[in-house]
């Protein structure tokens, strides 16, 4: 049983990290720009030019074109890239001021009022922490620095008019398509990337780890069921004693046979059930602490994985298919061959 | 005897089924402090891709970048797909590397 609850566990906690995680992109994906823009060169992004954005504007289902400035500020006291925004604050907004991502926050010790030294060979300055994103954020802020746009433009050397992507908004939904081709043939040069896209990427990126983890995780499963062949194959003289005096007292062959695949059926189930919330405090109060480097991999800013349960009962159904079915099948022949043993030979003994 | 392994077999039942019920509620309780900031940060900047990891922007902004290529972001950057797996790599590995040096002092 303990074998089985470790193999439930395992297989339990890369899906509900999987499934956490699809969850949250997905969540992410509503309040995000129907279409993201950006400007090739020689295959690869540069910036978009000031022109670009005007071009869209009369596109029939095109609701707000905002040029976006962002980009990848290297952080030495990290070693490791922070992500910058830049915010349109408008004139009386404090150029000063910046949000910063939980992890940053975390990492540097930072609290609001402290301050915050952002440096690029194009520009360097002291900034105000004036708010520290909070941390139930963190799988998609974890690694943000909000600056206002004009400050964000000095450090990330991007001059004015231009911009890293255009996000645009597209109303009805239906008519993100017909934006997007559109969009393409004006700007040939363009990328075109729309919720859906980005949606099936993660989609792929989810199903390939979580595959490759499963994958990994199948010898493990091997074991356990030989390992539980081979348990359930042999019986101890005090079982086989026992299955002689039901016999003697008149059970069928059948009776014993359904007695064992209860039993079978019990220990599959405590098993499964005893897994499955290890895999829940694993996954959910330790945030995968034994998975998430292996999934995610090493990183000097490491998110963590604050995810909220998102598993449904089709997910759950493929974890019992995956392991309890074989399970109980291997447990099958074993039940069978205890049943039919001779009542005369079990009480006497081998 | 069998009474016994009944009332065992009962009691483990009941506390399963406790542990259960107690998983569910902690799942809904969970469920809304983490929407609320997710669409915040999203609505405020339209970036809704997850910092699962966060050294190469390939992994980072899988939309806006070019899958696979290494070192794009720093020379020393080693953050390839599966990122370095369950180990970081040794701390040597972050000096500045050879072709930098190769550079700096020339043919």
């Amino acid at each position: 049983m303990l074998g089985l609850a470790f193999a439930v566990a395992l297989f339990g906690s890369a899906l509900f990290v999987v499934e956490s995680l699809r969850a949250v992109h997905r969540r992410a994906s509503h309040e995000a720009p129907s279409l993201i823009v950006s400007h090739l060169e020689g295959g690869r992004p540069a910036l978009i030019g000031p022109d670009d954005g005007e071009r869209l504007r009369d596109l029939l289902g095109v609701r707000t074109i905002t040029p976006r400035v962002w980009g990848y500020v290297f952080l030495g006291a990290l070693e490791g890239n922070v992500v910058v925004f830049g915010e349109a604050r408008g004139e009386g907004g404090s150029r000063q001021d910046v949000t910063v991502g939980p992890g940053v926050a975390r990492l540097l010790g930072l609290r609001a009022g402290d301050r915050l030294a952002l440096s690029t060979p194009s520009h360097q300055a002291v900034y105000r922490v004036a708010e520290i994103l909070p941390r139930e954020g963190a799988l998609v802020s974890h690694d943000a620095v909000i600056v206002d746009v004009r400050e964000a433009r000095l450090l990330l050397g991007i001059p004015e008019g231009r911009a890293t992507d255009l996000a645009i908004e597209v109303f009805p939904p239906e008519e993100i398509g017909a934006v997007s081709e559109e969009i393409a043939q004006r700007m040939p040069t363009s990328r075109v990337v729309a919720q859906a896209d980005l949606a099936r990427l993660y989609e792929l990126t989810f199903d390939a780890r979580g595959g490759v983890l499963g994958a990994l995780l199948l010898p493990a499963l091997a074991a356990l069921l030989l390992l539980a062949w081979e348990r359930l194959s042999g019986l101890s003289a005090e079982e086989r004693r026992e299955i002689g005096v039901l016999k003697a007292v008149g059970w069928a062959t059948e009776d014993v046979l359904a007695v064992r695949m209860i039993e079978a059926g019990l220990i599959a189930l405590f098993g499964t059930v005893i897994g499955l919330l290890v895999a829940y405090v694993h996954v959910y109060a330790f945030e995968a602490a034994l998975l998430s480097r292996v999934i995610f991999g090493w990183s000097n800013l490491r998110t963590p994985l604050a995810l909220a349960p998102a598993t449904d009962l089709a997910t759950l159904a493929a974890l019992v298919a995956m392991v309890v079915v074989p399970f109980t099948t291997v447990s099958t022949f074993p039940a069978w061959r205890a049943a039919s043993i001779d009542p005369d030979r079990a009480l006497r003994g081998p | 005897m069998i009474a016994r392994r009944l009332r065992a077999v009962a009691s483990a039942l009941a506390v399963l089924a406790i542990a259960v019920i107690a998983a569910a509620w902690d799942a809904r309780a969970r469920r809304p402090v983490d929407v609320r900031a997710i669409d915040a940060f999203v609505s405020r900047t339209g970036a809704s891709e997850l910092a699962l990891s966060t050294t190469s922007r390939w992994l980072r902004h899988p939309s806006s970048a070019e899958p696979g290529a290494a070192c794009q972001d720093q020379p020393p950057c080693l953050d390839t797909d599966p990122a370095g797996l369950a180990i970081a790599p040794p701390r040597s590995l972050f000096g500045p590397s050879v072709s930098i040096d190769a550079r700096r002092e020339g043919p």
